[in-house]
């Protein structure tokens, strides 16, 4: 769980600014600052789960919705339908026959991951770097168009789950996001057709945020 | 005087007496244990085990515990003023325990207890469940719902478990134990805070009753303080709001003792007043007060020798009933004052004697009646207030006269008292027929009233609650959300592990009842605890069920490794675990979780199943009828029924006790006038007294039921007093002094009627209507039977 919220804050906050125009120097401190500006986000991913007790990896796709200021809901599509909305306080999750919910208060050391992501978004660099040492790369060497922003635990329990999160992009586009476990189990997600000023009807709130 | 005829020899009986006295007190002081579990003072033989079991519940961790809110701007702000909130009370020596939130240990204790474990808590039916379970099927839907788990983002916390546990039963586990969490509160920083965020919720336990005040009180002061000083140190407003019984404990003692300083003052200032008004003299204000004394020491020390403990009600009831000890010195002193010149306390006690011992005998045998009824609280009653007035009679007969002078004095303000109302009783005896009409009137208003007696069967209306306690009370614990108070089921059992076997079968039966909407919801021990035999039966289960050998080939037909269960088989392989019990979940940082489920009742262990949103108590109370040691308790449903049935009982041991004082009228002067003259101011005292109350529209409940009684052993004296004394010319002085005596029966008990208090209210309207109505009676008793002669025989 703590590890999927890490997945899921990581990706909001950069996939959150996908489409925006391209600064023309990508810093640490732009990123951060256009994380405030977006109202809201929707796009298309698919990841692969990388496990090493299966034989195969598993896949998956489907879509993520974002509206400020932190409800994230994310709807698989592939291979089983499946929904999951997350806010600072709880968790609802579930399929077509039944869903629960879990109190995140409940539940203090996945609730660091929800703060790290209101964190983010707020672009308070000092209070991220609490959880995470960050190392932030304006251009790789293969792709000097690219950056690479890499997070790595350094408070417990998240520190004995995840190895680190490395988020890969253009200007302010995320195009990667790589969980590697302690255990060696990979998650890679990628992102397409990422909309960054998506607004929310009434009734899309209703029915994308409060299914 | 005196001194020749009461020598100093003759000292010896009033010392003996003394001393008697002195050691009463001394065994009454060494040896004072009162309680306040008004289920045992109201206990029938209706149901003594459905007695015993509310008496837990009231002595129990539920009840003792007390939920403290604090209101804060938000849900940080909260988080920090629990923290600091609680490390200043936790020292408290009346907190027992104290928990504001999640101990950080709770998550690795709950591992190393059930994790070991997690094939013993499969189902609490294994023979129905874990076949399905582990069946080829199931073993393939397993398989599939794990790697759904896997790519669940919520589910990959446990997937470290999952070599080891690849069916989860862990993790169903944790969301059981997730559905049993006490109320319905979030965490902030690992402290309970309501879900808005703008309370923090602190729960804590007393060592002592909640009802006990005397341990209560410094403790709400100390959480006021607690707040002030939190709110001091975070620079903040906090607003302190409580939910529990302790509050409302307090304020009735506040109340109630406010009541009291304020009427004794006034009525002890007013007695003193008339004591020096009538006698002139101090020294007899305080040889009247002696017998009073008296009969309360040895009525206390005669109850705690025959009891070994006091209720708090028997003391209040039978401190009221000796009060009518004050009729023996005032009838003395009355007839000795207003004597002639020279006449010494000898010849006054023979002049007087035959109707105190008389009346003291009726009042004795009236209350022996409460003591022999056989009600536990009632029998304390009687036994303390009839050995009482025995007490305060051998004082009178045997203390009293040594001490008294003879009288060198005329009082003529006394003696012009007497005289007039010597006139007016003649001139009203020229009005027999009218006084006879209005006697038996009284009397037959009493009995056409009865009918339409309206008895109260709500003991709650004894006690009056804060509005605003009440409220505050209500607001906590809407913000937890709480179990409904005073609504539980019990399993009871000899043993832990039998209770927990009546306990699960209660909680499949509850599920039904929840499914069938009958209950909202119920919280149970089996969240977290089965009986030995269901875990061994779950482990049994399990283990027939081979997953060694079936669970990875149907895994990795779904697409697992293979090899990857190795942690699975060396568990299965390995000397299970001894099964769970309460202890060592009591030993771990579950503790806190555990405590408030369990109660000890009479020796037999009973765990409690907390109920919410009952919508059919009937429906509910039959779903667990069929399970042995299974009781639905419905609180106040049970002490408002304890109540009617002991109140009926009371009603009729009082009847008991006039009939028996009207027997012994009759035997002791076994002429219809005389017996007539000496009941009549008893009987229509009461009579109108039932009538007056009922027109008025008040309920009756127990207390004015113990306050007729006393009316009836007032109204006896003084129609015996009167009977006893009329030929002996002392008509005027014998009416003077039963006019004394209901005066100050008034100042001490009848201004209790302007009391907030319910309970103290009914005592003192009773008593007020009752001895003006014995009053007015008494001469009319007189009147009636003009002829009728005062020389009985003596038996």
């Amino acid at each position: 769980m703590r590890y999927a919220l890490a997945c899921f804050l990581s990706l909001l906050t950069v996939v959150g600014h996908a489409a925006e125009p391209t600064p023309p120097a990508t810093t640490l401190d732009t990123l951060l600052a256009a994380f405030r500006a977006a109202p809201g986000v929707e796009a298309h991913f698919t990841e692969q789960k990388n496990i090493a007790m299966l034989a195969a990896p598993l896949e998956s796709d489907g879509v993520i919705y974002y509206q400020r200021p932190g409800v994230l809901a994310r709807y698989v599509m592939h291979p089983r339908e499946s929904f999951q909305i997350i806010d600072p306080k709880r968790v609802r999750m579930g399929d077509a026959q039944h869903s629960e919910t879990l109190d995140l208060s409940a539940k203090p050391q996945v609730r660091v991951f929800v703060e790290s992501f209101v964190t983010l978004l707020s672009g308070d660099q000092a209070a991220l770097a609490k959880t995470y040492t960050i190392a932030f790369t304006p251009a790789i060497e293969a792709h000097p168009e690219r950056w690479r922003l890499q997070l790595t635990p350094k408070l417990a329990p998240l520190d004995k789950v995840i190895a680190s999160i490395t988020l890969t992009g253009s200007g302010i586009v995320l195009s990667e996001m790589r969980v590697l476990e302690k255990g060696g189990d990979e998650t890679i997600t990628t992102f397409t057709s990422v909309n960054t000023k998506r607004s929310f009807t009434n009734d899309e709130k209703a029915k994308l945020f409060k299914p | 005087m005196s001194r020749s005829r009461w020598p100093s020899s003759r000292l010896i009986g009033p010392l003996l007496v003394l001393a008697v006295l002195v050691l009463a007190g001394v065994f009454a002081a060494t040896h004072m244990v009162v309680t306040s579990d008004v289920t045992h003072f109201l206990a029938t033989m209706d149901d003594p085990e459905e007695a015993d079991l509310v008496a837990g519940l009231a002595d129990s961790e539920l009840s003792r515990t007390l939920v403290v809110s604090l209101g804060v701007a938000d849900s940080a702000t909260a988080a920090r003023a629990s923290e600091a909130f609680a490390a200043i009370v936790r020292t408290n020596p009346e907190v027992a325990w104290l928990e504001g939130g999640v101990r950080p240990d709770v998550e690795q204790a709950t591992y190393e207890l059930y994790f070991p474990r997690r094939f013993m808590f499969v189902s609490p039916e294994p023979a129905r469940d874990v076949p399905v379970l582990t069946s080829d099927a199931g073993l393939t839907s397993a398989a599939q719902a794990l790697q759904q788990m896997f790519a669940d983002p919520m589910g990959a916390a446990l997937k470290r478990l999952a070599p080891a546990d690849p069916l989860m039963l862990f993790a169903a586990l944790l969301k059981r134990f997730d559905a049993a969490r006490p109320g319905d509160l979030a965490l902030e920083d690992g402290r309970f805070v309501t879900h808005d965020g703008t309370h923090a919720i602190v729960f804590l336990g007393t060592k002592h009753s909640p009802l006990d005040a005397a341990a209560q009180e410094p403790l709400l002061a100390a959480l006021d303080d607690a707040r002030a000083e939190v709110s001091a140190q975070l620079g903040v407003p906090v607003i302190l709001e409580r939910a529990g019984i302790h509050m409302f404990g307090v304020q009735g003692r506040r109340a109630v003792e406010s009541d009291i300083t304020r009427i004794s003052i006034i009525s002890m200032s007013a007695i003193v007043l008339l004591f020096l008004w009538l006698y002139r003299s101090l020294r007899i204000f305080l040889l009247a007060n002696l017998p009073l004394v008296s009969g309360m020491l040895v009525g206390i020390a005669t109850g705690l020798a025959v009891f070994g403990r006091l209720h708090g009600l028997t003391l209040a009831f039978a401190s009221t009933l000796i009060g009518v000890c004050i009729d023996y010195p005032i009838h003395f002193f009355s007839v000795h004052v207003l004597g002639e010149l020279g006449r010494t306390p000898a010849q006054t006690l023979a002049h007087t004697w035959s109707g105190l011992w008389l009346g003291a005998l009726t009042t004795i045998v009236g209350f022996g009646a409460l003591a022999a009824s056989g009600l536990p609280g009632l029998g304390e009653v009687g036994v303390v207030a009839a050995s009482g007035v025995l007490a305060a009679i051998v004082v009178t007969r045997v203390v009293l006269p040594p001490l008294t002078s003879p009288v060198t004095r005329a009082l003529p303000h006394a003696e012009r008292l007497a005289r007039r109302f010597e006139r007016l009783i003649h001139a009203a005896g020229r009005h027999r027929k009218v006084l006879m009409v209005l006697s038996l009137g009284a009397v037959a208003l009493g009995v056409i009233a009865l009918p339409f007696l309206h008895m109260s069967d709500d003991l709650g209306a004894l006690m009056k609650r804060d509005p605003a306690l009440v409220a505050e009370d209500n607001a906590v614990r809407a913000r937890i959300s709480g179990v409904e108070p005073g609504r539980v089921i019990v399993a009871l059992g000899a043993s832990e592990q039998q209770a927990l076997h009546v306990d699960e079968a209660i909680a499949e039966r509850l599920a039904r009842a929840q499914a069938a909407g009958q209950l909202g919801a119920f919280r149970t021990l089996t969240s977290f605890l089965w009986s030995e035999d269901l875990q061994r039966q779950n482990l049994a289960a399990i283990t027939a069920a081979r997953l060694g050998e079936r669970l990875e080939p149907a895994f990795v037909a779904a697409g697992f490794r293979a090899g990857v269960f190795a942690p699975l088989h060396d568990a299965l392989a390995a000397p299970p675990p001894a099964p769970l019990d309460y202890h060592a979940l009591m030993a771990s940082p579950l503790a806190s979780i555990i405590r408030p489920f369990r109660i000890e009742v009479g020796g037999q262990v009973g765990f409690l199943t907390f109920l919410q949103g009952v919508h059919d108590p009937d429906a509910l109370a039959a779903a667990i009828a069929d399970v042995p040691g299974a009781r639905y308790i419905d609180q106040r449903r049970f002490m408002n029924d304890a109540y009617v049935s002991y109140r009926d009982h009371a009603a009729l041991a009082i009847g008991l006790g006039l009939i028996a004082i009207l027997a012994l009228v009759a035997v002791r002067y076994r002429r219809r006038d005389m017996i007539l003259m000496a009941s009549l101011p008893a009987i229509g005292g009461c009579g109108l007294t039932l009538a007056i109350l009922t027109l008025a529209g008040v309920e009756l409940d127990l207390l004015h039921l113990v306050s007729l009684l006393l009316i009836s052993a007032m109204g006896v004296d003084y129609g015996v007093f009167m009977a006893e004394t009329r030929a002996g010319g002392a008509t005027g002085a014998t009416f003077v002094g039963m006019l004394f005596a209901a005066l100050t029966t008034l100042l001490g008990f009848g201004l209790l009627a302007f009391s907030d208090n319910p309970a103290m209210s009914s005592i003192g309207v009773t008593i007020t209507v009752g001895i003006i109505a014995t009053v007015l009676l008494a001469p009319c008793a007189l009147l009636v039977y003009p002829e009728a002669k005062h020389q009985p025989e003596r038996s």
